[in-house]
């Protein structure tokens, strides 16, 4: 379970949330003028990285805002927070990743890798 | 036989005698006894068989750390499988048994099984019963295996409550570093949560004793708690934190012996890990023999149960932190000798007994029991053989939260590398080895700069030589003593290409079992990273995963069982549905009267004949109500729904679909308009929370969300809908004060009134065909509305209607439900409403899918009825219509509704069929599972197809 | 006349108490309306049928005339009133706020009350609901709507009980207010709150 920072009641655990998938995706102002191929691509597909995403979550159960926030899905670590008519804030991924390639903090399910000493430097 | 109580000393209460039994014998102990002291205390040595050889196993460990104690236990009629006798408090009365042996441990059947072992190589089974099936043998082989043996009668208790807690630092362990830390923190003013998996503070402290600033440690321990609890703190013994899950939530099992087991789910500001370590075993031939144990195990049997391992004792280690548990024994009164890998050490030094230097056991002799210690040429006669391999620091929670390691050569050991914002690691667990170095670690982790507390003499070396397991050393050497896994095992592993760590692993089943491998890891890792050449932090660890200790299922189950494990919506008149003998059931979540009357099947047909003829009475409080006003209410429904809702005048209801934006019909519903800028969104009772998203999300983001609110107001609303020619007749009847003009709304219409002094809203909406009122009221007034109604029932031939005769009703009307006689690929057109989308140029969701080659496509499954002979059972729902296709069936659809239908005497069925309204009148063949069927192509409505009943 | 006959969702059930350590009843009728509008428009008008400005400070609440405010939503309050006036005061916002963007909700009968309080209140909800309820982080007047067990509801801390204790007003659905009753119930009994047994649930299944 997540802590999500709801940009209006403040930090809540995710129970009280809802997923709402990705966020900045506009709906087009004129789907008569897309191809059938740009309008299934705006229906049905959706970026899955590895790393920064911004998605859009709903505080279900608090005060039912929409609201977006940018995740490193590698880590679940939230990076930033923000109102669902608000620009995509520029934001890094605040923790160095580890020598080793891994990201510093997740959910307990990555691969265990330790630093060879060969790498270690000081 | 070996084990034996000293007359005095250790923490249990002797005053106290618990009488249990071992695999039939009757034994006893005293309170504050684990299963596995008293089983020692008694002189129990072999307390199980391992899994895979059906070798003897005794106890190695005497806390989480040992792999062989799994023992049944019955207690008060009810067993309990495969808990651990090391951690399982002794309760009067307990029948303990031993797994994977029958009828005893000692005297096993399968015992003999060891002697073909050389047969049975790690992968065996998967290599060996491949052919023809693995099924075949499954059962066979099973049997031999499995640990316990399940209880079908023990039902456990859904009562363990689960905590949700919070505090600004959580310590996992109260040994020395844990306290310290704990007692600094709170100093501070911070509210510190520290758990210990032990009945009472000090940790190891508690079997190795010590001074800290300058009294017994006990004094010292006690005034941290106390300076905890006054901070705000609390203090958790019997608590074990087993894992750490998103963004720093730790879960911790929580034993009580009063009242059920809890669970806690931890929100810390920051936490503390100061877990301590776990001995490690040495490797040598047959060391997995009955009386073979942790040196650190024996030393706690003996102070905190006053029990000793056995009379003859050799202990072989390669650190300094084994002799202190060689005086203690030699002092007990056992005999004891030691083996050192080492030249020379401060201990070593400092030890009054005979040393073996340069000398490490070979082989462990004797067979269901030890008799003696080979170590090269060295013969020593011995029952009891206590061992230390060094120590390896519990960081499970550490790599749960994804902490990196790195790996010692000092100490031999892996340890915490690099930094993470929310946890720590201290003590023995961040390599901190030894009373003054663990204090002063805990102490800077709790946040004090300052010196920690000074602690008495005699706890400072550890000084290890690491001895990892020697491929080439002669026997079998055991490494994970409960899956059977030996040095060998991992040499053909590795021959076979397995080097990764998480192959080796998943080919020998190491460290997999219910122990997950807390003292075989890092020997089999070690043992591997000599076989293949490689330095121990070139193979690594494998995957740390929560839990730390195998937690009870209950505990996590919580309080859910029953009416409490998903609790369904209530109606306010369930109690009368009661009353009227209503067969109860969940339909989209809400607990629903299916029927009226004791013959279930008898009711509904009488129940449909009843709403054809007279009048039904159905309680409809379900449906949706969610309001939606302001001056963009209508532009907002025009978009949310397929039809268009801007041109509904005032006091009209329109049926409309919603649709996904791939064009799919997500739900329908009536949209009533109460004023120009107020709607009601009367949804299907299953979809509102779904309906109501879906109007906010567009309201927040398409629209501005100041010109129109959205609030679902359902469950304030009871819903009573009258439904039958004489429905007008019963709302008169029973209802005088109604102003007249509400019952002469028209189909569509809808008014607000007032009954007394309840506001009632009234609907002329048909889910039947016939001519029908949906009547609203606050649920306060539900009870004493629906009495009303009822009471006039009888005289018009009127009854109760439950959903069950609804269903059949709307399916004669061919009136879809959403999801259930329409599926993921269901467009509107599909159902026979094209007017919007051919006459409506303004934008709606889901708008432009309608008009892709898919949508417009002459294969579509269209809702249509089947017909089957007035003499036969209605067709299967599921079915499937088929066309022959090159001597095989293809499908062209399914029966998504069937029923007998009461009025027209005869089956009637709802289908998806490809290019289905091409079809009508055509006959196609059915098939279900083995069963084949014919019927015939009809509209969808079977029943009243010109709608004159609507106003009868 | 259906007024007088007014039922509550747990009206078959009575006041449970566990001394100071915990108690437990329901408020039946309690007046409750939506509010929706941006508080710089209705903020004013509003305060004058309210008797005091809508509190803007998220989670937060204040008191009015007889009645409460409650902040839901940037956009959302709720007014719980005596029982029986919500509807006049429900009417007086629709004078008072004609001409502004806004909208009210009768939700009275969508909620019902519990009055939940004592000295042990903390660790009951505890394990329910994943709300920080230390009295730092959730001080007198604070409101938050979260899940407790598997429903929603809203939680209020509204005062203190007789006993100087934590007083907490949950706002819990019809539909599903005697499950929260029986879990809070159950959540108590170490306290000394007596069990409550659920309602009865399904009279039938389909066959398998």
């Amino acid at each position: 379970m997540f802590l999500i920072p709801c940009p209006y009641c403040g930090e809540r655990d995710q129970s009280e949330f809802a997923y709402a998938y990705q966020a900045h995706v506009h709906r087009p102002k004129d789907p008569d003028r897309l191809t059938d191929k740009e309008w299934a691509d705006f229906v049905f597909i959706r970026d899955n990285p590895k790393g920064v995403f911004a998605e859009r979550w709903i505080h279900a159960a608090g005060c039912r805002r929409y609201f977006n926030l940018m995740r490193n899905t590698a880590t679940d670590e939230i990076l930033a927070v923000y109102r669902i008519d608000e620009p995509q804030p520029k934001v890094e991924p605040a923790l160095p990743a580890t020598p080793s390639g891994e990201a510093p903090i997740g959910s307990g399910n990555d691969a265990v890798k330790v630093v060879k000493p060969a790498e270690r430097g000081s | 036989m070996s084990g034996y109580r000293l007359s005095d000393g250790g923490l249990t209460d002797r005053g106290t005698t618990l009488r249990f039994s071992f695999d039939g014998t009757a034994m006893s102990g005293h309170s504050g006894d684990t299963i596995a002291s008293a089983l020692l205390a008694n002189g129990v040595r072999i307390v199980g068989r391992s899994f895979k050889y059906h070798r003897p196993r005794g106890l190695w460990g005497a806390w989480v750390e040992d792999p062989n104690g799994i023992v049944d236990v019955a207690w008060n009629g009810r067993t309990t499988p495969n808990l651990r006798a090391t951690t399982e408090p002794l309760i009067n009365g307990q029948e303990v048994r031993s797994v994977n042996a029958a009828p005893t441990a000692a005297g096993d059947r399968w015992r003999k099984l060891d002697l073909v072992s050389r047969f049975l190589p790690a992968g065996f089974y998967y290599k060996t019963f491949m052919w023809p099936r693995w099924e075949r043998y499954e059962p066979r082989i099973r049997a031999l295996a499995g640990l316990g043996r399940l209880d079908p009668g023990h039902e456990p208790a859904a009562d363990c409550a689960q905590v949700n807690a919070r505090c600004d630092l959580l310590v996992v362990g109260a040994g020395p570093a844990g306290l310290a830390a704990a007692r600094a923190a709170a100093a501070r003013g911070e509210t510190v949560l520290l758990v210990d998996d032990q009945d009472a503070p000090g940790g190891a402290l508690r079997w190795r004793g010590g001074t800290i600033a300058g009294s017994d440690w006990r004094d010292w321990a006690e005034d941290a708690v106390s300076t905890i609890k006054a901070a705000g703190g609390r203090v958790l013994f019997r608590t074990t934190a087993y894992g750490v899950y998103d963004h720093g939530l730790v879960c911790a099992w929580r034993r009580r012996e009063a009242g059920p087991d809890q669970l806690w789910r931890i929100r810390p500001g920051r936490t503390l890990l100061a877990a301590g370590a776990i001995e490690r075993p040495l490797t040598f031939a047959d060391n997995d023999r009955p009386g073979v144990m942790s040196a650190d195990a024996a030393l706690r049997y003996l102070r905190l149960y006053a029990v000793v391992a056995g009379r003859r004792i050799a202990v072989a280690t390669n650190n300094d932190a084994a002799y202190p548990v060689a005086a203690a024994l030699a002092q007990a009164g056992a005999d004891v000798s030691v083996l050192d890998s080492r030249d020379d050490s401060l201990a070593m030094a400092e030890c009054a007994l005979a040393v073996e230097r340069n000398t490490l056991p070979s082989a462990a002799l004797g067979q269901e029991d030890l008799t003696g210690v080979l170590a090269g040429d060295l013969r020593l006669e011995a029952d009891t053989l206590l061992v230390s391999g060094g120590w390896t620091p519990t960081i499970h929670l550490w790599r749960h939260a994804g902490g990196g390691l790195r790996y010692d050569e000092r100490l031999a050991a892996f340890l915490p590398e690099g930094g993470m914002p929310a946890m720590r690691v201290a003590g023995a667990a961040n390599g901190a080895f030894g009373l003054a170095a663990a204090l002063a670690d805990g102490h800077a982790a709790g946040g004090d700069d300052g010196p920690a507390p000074p602690v008495g003499e005699g706890h400072a070396s550890y000084a290890i030589r690491p001895a990892w397991p020697d491929p080439a050393g002669s026997g079998r050497a055991w490494i994970d003593q409960q899956s059977d896994v030996t040095v060998k095992d991992v040499a053909l592993a590795a021959r076979e290409g397995f080097r990764s760590v998480e192959h080796l692993k998943r080919y020998t089943t190491l460290g997999m079992a219910t122990d997950q491998g807390k003292t075989s890891n890092m020997a089999g890792l070690a043992a591997m990273a000599s076989i293949t050449g490689r330095a121990i932090p070139e193979v690594g660890t494998t995957t740390f995963r929560p839990p730390y200790v195998p937690v009870p299922l209950p505990v996590i189950a919580g309080r859910r069982r029953g009416q409490l494990f998903n609790p369904p919506k209530r109606l306010e008149l369930e109690g009368r549905h009661r009353e009227a003998v209503a067969g109860l059931r969940e339909y989209g979540g809400w607990l629903r009267p299916s029927w009226y009357g004791a013959d279930g099947a008898a009711a509904i047909d009488a129940e449909a004949r009843a709403a054809r003829r007279a009048v039904g009475l159905l309680d409809a409080s379900p449906l949706g109500k969610i309001e939606v006003i302001g001056p963009d209410a209508a532009a907002l429904l025009d978009f949310e729904c397929y039809n268009r809702v801007s041109t509904l005048k005032v006091g009209r209801a329109r049926y409309v679909l919603m649709l996904t934006e791939a064009g799919i019909v997500y739900d329908d519903g009536v949209v009533m308009r109460l004023a120009e800028d107020r709607f009601i969104v009367s949804c299907s009772s299953a979809h509102v929370a779904g309906v109501r998203m879906r109007l906010e999300e567009w309201r927040q983001d398409r629209f501005d969300p100041a010109r129109v609110f959205i609030h679902d107001a359902t469950a304030h609303w009871a819903t009573i809908a009258a439904t039958g020619p004489k429905s007008r007749d019963l709302l008169e009847a029973t209802l005088p004060a109604l102003p007249r003009q509400a019952l002469d709304l028209a189909h569509m219409a809808v008014t607000e009134t007032a009954l007394d002094d309840a506001p009632l809203r009234i609907a002329r909406v048909s889910f039947t065909g016939e001519r029908s009122y949906e009547l609203s009221v606050p649920q306060s007034a539900a009870a004493a509305l629906w009495d009303r109604l009822t009471a006039g029932l009888a005289t018009l031939g009127g009854c109760r209607l439950g959903l069950e005769a609804l269903l059949i009703l709307r399916a004669e009307k061919g009136y879809p439900i959403i999801g259930k006689d329409t599926d993921g690929l269901t467009m509107p057109h599909d159902l026979g409403m094209t007017g919007p989308m051919k006459k409506r140029e303004d934008e709606f969701a889901g708008r432009r899918a309608l008009f892709t080659p898919q949508a417009r496509g002459a294969d579509r499954r269209q809702l249509v009825g089947l017909a089957v002979d007035e003499s036969a059972e209605p067709l299967p729902t599921g079915a499937h219509g088929y066309a022959p296709s090159g001597g095989r069936r293809r499908s062209i659809g399914y029966v998504t509704s069937s029923y007998l239908s009461p009025e027209l005497g005869r089956p009637i069925a709802l289908a998806l069929i490809e290019n289905g309204r091409e079809r009508l009148g055509e006959r196609i063949p059915l098939v279900h599972l083995d069963a084949t069927f014919e019927a015939m192509v009809t509209s969808p409505v079977a029943y009243d197809p010109a709608g004159m009943r609507l106003d009868a | 006349m259906l007024e007088p006959d007014r039922r509550s969702p747990l009206h078959h059930r009575t006041e449970i108490s566990a001394e100071e350590a915990a108690h437990l009843r329901e408020l039946p009728f309690q007046g409750k309306i939506v509010l929706r509008g941006d508080a710089g428009s209705i903020g004013d008008a509003a305060a004058d049928v309210l008797g005091a400005q809508l509190p803007v400070e998220p989670c937060g609440s204040a008191l009015g005339a007889n009645l409460a405010i409650l902040w839901i939503g940037p956009d959302e309050w709720w007014i719980i009133t005596e029982a029986g006036v919500e509807r006049d005061t429900q009417a007086r916002l629709s004078v008072a706020l004609q001409g502004r963007h806004h909208q009210t909700v009768d939700v009275t009968d969508y909620y019902t009350t519990i009055e939940v309080a004592g000295l042990r209140v903390i660790e009951m909800l505890s394990k329910l609901t994943t709300l920080d309820l230390h009295r730092r982080a959730f001080p007198l007047g604070r409101v938050a709507g979260s899940m407790f067990a598997q429903t929603q509801a809203t939680l209020w801390h509204a005062g203190s009980d007789e006993y100087d204790s934590p007083s907490f007003r949950l706002f819990v659905r019809w539909t599903t207010a005697d499950y929260l009753w029986c879990l809070l119930a159950e959540a108590g009994r170490e306290f000394g709150l007596p069990v409550q047994e659920p309602l009865a649930g399904e009279t039938w299944r389909l066959a398998r």
